[in-house]
């Protein structure tokens, strides 16, 4: 704990060192972005576009876990299925799917539709990857076992397949959390927004209030933090058997 | 068995095992493949023994009984809490030139071709590479690796493997070989085979001195001079029992009278020990 | 006890017609098939802008790569900060991440910036980026930066902290020196997760570029998704998307057969 304390009062003081440097307009110290992180709470403007930002979260973020836990399963399960659309949403995961936005502008304009539907997408590809592989992942020798109690096709699925399913769909969770996260800030930022988070960069920026850019940024970052870490709790509490495997889906899209 | 000098000497080892588990990072938080490290607990209590030059002492006991920490112990691959282990006369403090090791598992370099993982040892050494290439050879034919010299071991089968691990090992010319479970993980025929090309290449090596660890009871009555009979946890030392076969030693010795009757004894003096340690498990699991 | 070393050869002369067709009506093949179809179908009767048909989109890009040359152009401009902000973010993550996994004390004073970097939504920053460093090459390199470094630094990491803890003790019983520990089983070890890092990182490195240039959209890729985005030239929009994700997968095959092919010891999976 002494290191990391120790770490983060380091870059502290070198933010401030360097704010000394290059002057308060180009790097505010911690001190001005704080305060000013401050004053943007009880104006009301931050936690309103939080809200604004959020809700394209919730509902974009939301359905793709709706959508792609079960599709993910099914193309598991189905092995030809699998072989026939997998790499669509490897190929999603894989390429850098922002350069849709100017796209989705075209076809769903510039407001939280827009934006809910790009999230959506985004996430999307990464909860159906890893739930695809823990479907298919499922040890042979489990299978087997099942099929030597005569267990049926149902039973093979619902008692075998599905809580080996559980943490992966924990890490798809988590996962994805983070991907919906990242996909709210890209489409506040290239779709053009009228209103949240990613127009208050554009506007503070405008104005060339660094201070009041810092303190976005950083927040939304912290956001994205503490979200991961809250989903990791969460698996945790709920799942604890699942320790030691290798389930973080990392590399996944290849 | 005539009088040899004492080659390597146990006096009174101690040792308490506590592996903790880490404190979580973050980033292992994250990466939870990397978090699992088991707790155990192992402990050796007032092991001592000699072994003279030129012995094969083979060390058997119940499961967690302590007898691969008592060999990890003997190379300084361990640490321990009391007592000492002296080599040639001196107190072992960290791994010496005079022992060589051979694990378990292998412990192959996958990114190693065979006459690259033989020679490990001598390039550590800082041996010449030509001399060190001649030398892997050589080993490598003695092991009956010939041909296979520029394979890496995950083309090889597991006894070809723990011949490149034995031949990786003799190469540095060892006087003491520390052998732990070497075979434990072949299958029965191959292990069999695996025994008797150990007792061929120790001919040609003699005097190499032993110490060999398994749970294999065979093994240690057809490999060794003496066995060494381990207490279940806290090990000690049960008993030392001389085995009285001429070598070389052949097939025919595993059907001998006196090898069932040692067979016999040595599984008696084991259940004992074992019966204890299955209640502690059981016990420890309910 | 015999060698699996050789491969079992390709049976010769069985490309009959049967297995011909058989490997052209693969699950994938059928799948992108259909999908062109029902693209195309979809397209029917709709307005070149809403949504062009597949063969639309094929000549607009036709166009842009043999007609006008734009999109190579483009693709040069964008390369740059590809290869200058991935370089920068190998040359420092690689390092880093072998240094977090040998020293648990550079692990605790860096982890923490690590994962706010790897799990935080870092395109918040490519406006800041703009701010302090114009809108030319640098916040592009910047963004490309912050994208692949935390997963490059996770990969080695993770590579570094699970040599196996048998590699290490063979290594000391054969007395290596702690030096020899790191250069002949640390680093070898390694290896292979440095050419994953380079494989993940490059992936991470393109979606930074593609962001970056949309963002800042004064050269490049970006401007030319502006451009026809503005223009409402919808099939030159969707021809510039599938190039980047046609080019994005490829680059990241690539990468991934440089993995099999640099690593010889490894089982081929």
């Amino acid at each position: 704990m002494r290191t990391r304390v120790l770490s983060l009062l380091v870059v502290l003081v070198a933010w401030q060192i360097g704010s000394l440097l290059a002057g308060e307009l180009v790097l505010p110290s911690p001190v001005t972005t704080i305060s000013r992180f401050g004053d943007l709470m009880a104006e009301g403007r931050l936690p309103r576009a939080l809200v604004i930002g959020l809700q394209a979260l919730a509902i974009g973020g939301g359905a793709a876990v709706l959508v792609g836990i079960p599709l993910g399963i099914i193309l598991g399960v189905r092995r030809r299925l699998g072989q026939a659309f997998d790499f669509y949403f490897s190929a999603l995961y894989v390429t850098p799917f922002s350069a849709v936005a100017p796209l989705f502008v075209l076809w769903f304009g510039i407001d939280a539709g827009a934006r809910m539907i790009f999230i959506f997408f985004f996430t999307l590809p990464q909860i159906v990857i890893v739930c695809y592989q823990g479907a298919r992942s499922t040890p042979d020798r489990l299978i087997e076992v099942a099929r030597s109690y005569q267990a049926s096709g149902r039973d093979v699925f619902l008692k075998t397949i599905l809580p080996y399913e559980v943490p992966f769909i924990f890490t798809a969770l988590r996962l994805g959390v983070g991907r919906a996260v990242q996909g709210m800030v890209i489409a506040e930022l290239l779709i053009s927004a009228t209103q949240g988070l990613g127009f208050l960069i554009t506007v503070y920026g405008a104005s060339l209030d660094i201070a009041a850019v810092l303190a976005v940024v950083l927040f939304i970052m912290l956001i994205g933090i503490v979200a991961s870490l809250l989903v990791q709790r969460l698996e945790d509490a709920i799942a604890p058997w699942r320790h030691g495997s290798s389930t973080s889906g990392e590399g996944s899209g290849a | 068995m005539p009088e040899r000098p004492i080659k390597l000497a146990v006096e009174g080892l101690h040792k308490t095992y506590r592996t903790k588990r880490p404190r979580d990072t973050f980033l292992r938080r994250l990466l939870p493949d990397l978090n699992s490290e088991t707790t155990e607990v192992v402990a050796i209590e007032d092991l001592t023994f000699d072994i003279r030059a030129g012995e094969f002492v083979s060390i058997v006991g119940p499961s967690g009984c302590g007898k691969t920490t008592a060999l990890r112990i003997m190379d300084a691959l361990v640490p321990h809490d009391g007592g000492r282990v002296l080599i040639n006369g001196t107190e072992v403090t960290e791994p010496r030139p005079e022992c060589g090791f051979v694990f378990q598992d292998f412990g192959l370099y996958p990114w190693r071709t065979v006459t690259a993982n033989v020679a490990f040892g001598l390039e550590l050494r800082g041996v010449a590479p030509s001399e060190r290439r001649e030398r892997a050879r050589q080993y490598i034919n003695l092991v009956g690796l010939k041909g296979f010299e520029s394979h890496y071991p995950h083309q090889l089968s597991g006894g070809m493997q723990q011949r490149v691990g034995i031949a990786r090992t003799l190469a540095i010319e060892p006087e003491i070989l520390l052998m732990d479970e070497p075979f434990g993980s072949l299958d029965a025929l191959t292990r069999r085979i695996m025994q008797f090309e150990l007792l061929r290449i120790l001919e040609s090596q003699r005097p190499t001195t032993v110490v060999f660890v398994t749970h294999d009871l065979e093994e240690a009555l057809l490999l060794s001079d003496r066995i060494l009979v381990m207490t279940r946890r806290p090990g000690r030392c049960k008993e030392i029992i001389d085995i009285p076969f001429d070598r070389p030693r052949t097939d025919a010795v595993v059907d001998s009278p006196e090898f069932l009757e040692l067979r016999r004894h040595l599984w008696e003096s084991l259940r004992e020990e074992q019966v204890g340690v299955t209640d502690e498990t059981e016990a420890r699991a309910s | 006890m015999t060698a699996t070393a050789a491969p079992a050869g390709k049976r010769a002369g069985s490309t009959t017609l049967g297995t011909w067709i058989g490997r052209i009506l693969r699950p994938q093949v059928l799948s992108i098939a259909g999908f062109v179809a029902v693209w195309w179908l979809a397209s029917l009767g709709q307005p070149r802008h809403i949504l062009p048909t597949p063969f639309d989109v094929l000549g607009e890009i036709w166009r842009m790569a043999f007609e006008t040359g734009e999109l190579w152009a483009a693709l040069q401009i964008s390369v740059v900060s590809l290869l200058v902000g991935g370089g920068l973010a190998l040359l420092v993550g690689v390092p880093l991440g072998v240094l977090m996994g040998a020293s648990r004390s550079v692990e605790r004073a860096l982890d923490l910036y690590v994962i706010a970097l790897y799990v935080a939504p870092v395109s918040a920053l490519t406006p800041l980026f703009i701010f302090w460093l114009g809108i030319d090459l640098a916040p592009r390199v910047a963004t490309v930066f912050v994208f692949a470094v935390p997963q490059v630094i996770i990969t080695c990491f993770r590579g570094a902290r699970s040599t196996p803890r048998t590699h290490l003790e063979v290594a000391r019983a054969f007395r290596a020196s702690r030096r020899d520990i790191f250069t002949k089983v640390v680093v070898p070890h390694e290896i292979p997760y440095i050419v994953t890092a380079l494989r993940l990182g490059l992936g991470q490195a393109i979606k930074g570029m593609v962001l970056a240039e949309l963002i800042v959209s004064t050269t490049g890729l970006g401007l030319l998704l502006h451009t026809y985005a503005q223009l409402f030239d919808t099939a030159a929009l969707i021809g510039v998307v599938i190039v980047l994700m046609v080019l994005g997968v490829l680059a990241t095959a690539a990468v991934a057969r440089l993995e099999t092919a640099i690593t010889p010891w490894r089982r081929p999976a």
